[in-house]
């Protein structure tokens, strides 16, 4: 064989590997139960290929009764101009820029022109979504063709969107106007404005509870909120005086950055009452894991980070926090399980310029990291059956040049490209869309 | 052809389809258990990994347009749900394990054979597609070609990832000199 491997250690390795396969003993003959299945499982798919064959049959006999027999397409049913889901088959490859929405909110307008977004196929974990130039789309594995679940009447959002059982929530901003707080909701329908003149939201675990800080006009004091998605009574709201900015959820208290004219402060704040309580040591909160209550933070006034475990009244003492091994942290999202997290460092304020990608277990060992150009998001994704989720990575390495990569945690490298595609350039026009609660 | 004569009869009678399937488990199974054992170290997960294998391409086997595909179909069902298995079961260890695994003491020159104890750990400690390569190519004796079939990745990707599990066990089991 040409192009077998051959050298005195690959002669060795063969007979290892045949002497170490030699101790799996398999079985000689067939166990009852596995030809059992094996029966079941032929008989079962030669039944679904006679089903699958009715059903084609049926659907061209069907079909050909809705276009009476002549070709015709039948008259659309229903409206077009809301934002309600688009059948994966009626999505062009490349999508047209957003039309102006039907909103309930009367001081919003339409996202600026922007270029077309083309994509490429999408093979990473089935269902994920993203928000590109003001457009919620689900990507299906295998398929170029993704749905549009919402549309935000914002072209850009200030952080990646949130789903949740309600609806997708998304920060949207335009140049020279106010931010807007969108719930897209799940059944279609306008987007609902949440609130304006916030710079960050956050979800509860669940996907019930939305908390939000909004700013008076001279950005000097802030009111903290949380809502019910849900429509159950969980309201509460706190005037600080001063700016906040909420960041996460963390067992029930809501983690907040702060800035008072000297040096930022992060903390916490427990819904219903009517203060914060300073976070000591910690400038800034990157992330948090509203299940666990991890978070990340940075030390001090600096960019080096740790992880923490809050305890439920907000205290970042429970238990001596993890300390990265780098510094410069961006952005930064949790395993599901929270054992882990991975998160984006930066050495330079170039966009597209090389970016840290690392991976720390919470409280083990567990860590790594990799070179990524661009890098700017990550997201623990939907586990494939029976597996762990694998981490998608998005990129921007060159203007309106975007890329998904799917990074494994047993690998330790970020090897498969899963997406890729172009749109509006710069900060806040793509996304991809995390999920509350978070899939496991 | 064994395979295709196996197609023929799982479409026929009940006692018929039996004795074609036993005589195909005898035929392909004993190798998948051992290929499933090389990728994930444990005998009783690589017959149940094997068996799952089997009655998946068993499933898919009346659709599958050659009869031939049987053994690749069944070799790379293997090595999914192996990879599955071990990403499910010690994806963290792994990860642990590789970032401080130290090479063992200086080779000795008597030793011609790999040491089964030492490939073993070497062996699960390998990226796992690096291990399904070595496996793959090494074991079954498969071409870089087939090999990239199964992994479904390029030749060239193939050559790498033996490149660098050869490297690895290499250098873990202290036979640099080879």
């Amino acid at each position: 064989m040409p192009d077998r491997p051959d050298d005195s250690f690959d002669d060795d390795l063969r007979e290892g590997l045949e002497s170490l396969a030699g101790e799996a003993a398999p079985p000689a003959k067939a166990p009852t139960s596995v030809l059992s299945s094996a029966r079941r499982r032929v008989a079962w798919n030669s039944a679904a290929l006679v089903v699958a064959v009715v059903l084609v049959i049926g659907g061209v006999v069907a079909g050909y009764g809705l276009t009476g027999g002549n070709g015709s397409t039948p008259a659309p049913i229903g409206s077009l101009t809301g934002p309600s889901p688009v059948p994966t088959s009626a999505r062009p490859t490349s999508v047209p820029p957003t039309s102006a929405p039907v909103t309930s909110a009367p001081s919003t307008s339409a996202p600026s022109p922007v270029p077309a977004p083309s994509f490429g196929p999408w093979t990473g974990p089935n269902d994920t979504m993203m928000f590109i130039d003001g457009v919620v789309y689900r990507f299906f594995l295998g398929s170029e063709q993704p749905a549009v679940i919402g549309l935000s009447p914002d072209a850009t959002a200030v952080q990646s969107p949130v789903s949740t059982p309600y609806g997708v929530v998304v920060l949207g901003r335009q140049a020279g106007h106010e931010t807007h707080l969108w719930l897209l909701p799940k059944e279609g329908g306008p987007a609902q404005e949440l609130a304006t003149n916030t710079d960050g939201f956050a979800v509860s675990a669940d996907g019930s509870q939305i908390a939000f800080a909004t700013l008076n006009h001279a950005a000097t004091s802030s009111t903290l909120r949380v809502l019910s998605l849900s429509q159950l009574p969980a309201p509460a709201s706190a005037t600080i005086d001063t700016y906040v900015r909420v960041v996460g959820f963390a067992l029930g208290e809501v983690v907040v950055d702060t800035g008072d004219g000297a040096a930022a402060q992060a903390a916490t704040w427990t819904p219903g009452s009517s203060s914060i309580s300073p976070l000591q040591g910690h400038g800034r909160a990157i992330a948090t894991d509203p299940a666990s209550g991890f978070a990340v933070l940075t030390e001090g006034d600096g960019t080096c980070w740790v992880i923490a475990a809050l305890g439920p009244s907000g205290n970042a003492g429970h238990g001596p926090p993890k300390r990265g091994d780098g510094c410069g942290i961006d952005q930064a999202s949790f395993d599901p399980s929270g054992d882990a997290m991975t998160a984006i460092e930066s050495a330079s304020k170039d966009r597209y310029g090389p970016r840290q990608f690392v991976l720390s277990g919470t409280t083990s060992l567990l860590g790594g990291g990799t070179e990524i150009k661009g890098a700017f998001q990550t997201w623990w994704a939907r586990p494939s059956a029976g597996g762990p989720g694998s981490i998608l990575v998005l990129t921007e390495a060159g203007p309106g040049m975007f890329t998904v990569l799917e990074c494994r945690v047993s690998e330790n490298l970020c090897p498969f490209q899963v997406w890729m595609g172009t749109g509006a350039e710069g900060e806040g026009t793509t996304w991809i869309v995390e999920e509350r609660p978070a899939p496991r | 052809m064994v395979e295709q004569d196996a197609l023929v009869g799982l479409g026929g009678r009940v006692t018929e389809r039996s004795s074609r399937l036993a005589e195909l488990y005898e035929r392909n199974v004993p190798d998948a258990v051992r290929l499933a054992y090389l990728l994930t170290g444990d005998r009783e997960v690589s017959q149940d990994l094997a068996h799952e294998a089997f009655i998946r391409a068993v499933g898919r086997l009346a659709h599958l347009r050659e009869a031939d595909a049987f053994g690749p179909y069944l070799r790379r069902s293997v090595v999914n749900l192996s990879r599955n298995h071990f990403r499910g079961r010690s994806r963290e260890r792994a990860f642990v394990q590789r970032g401080v695994a130290v090479p063992s003491a200086e080779p000795s020159a008597e030793r011609t054979v790999v040491d089964r104890e030492a490939l073993r750990s070497a062996l699960l400690a390998l990226p796992e597609r690096q291990r399904a390569a070595i496996a793959l190519r090494f074991y079954l004796d498969l071409s870089e070609h087939q090999t990239a079939e199964i992994l479904r990745c390029r030749t060239g990707t193939v050559r790498s990832l033996v490149s660098r599990g050869v490297q690895t066990l290499r250098t873990t089991m202290g036979t640099n000199d080879a």
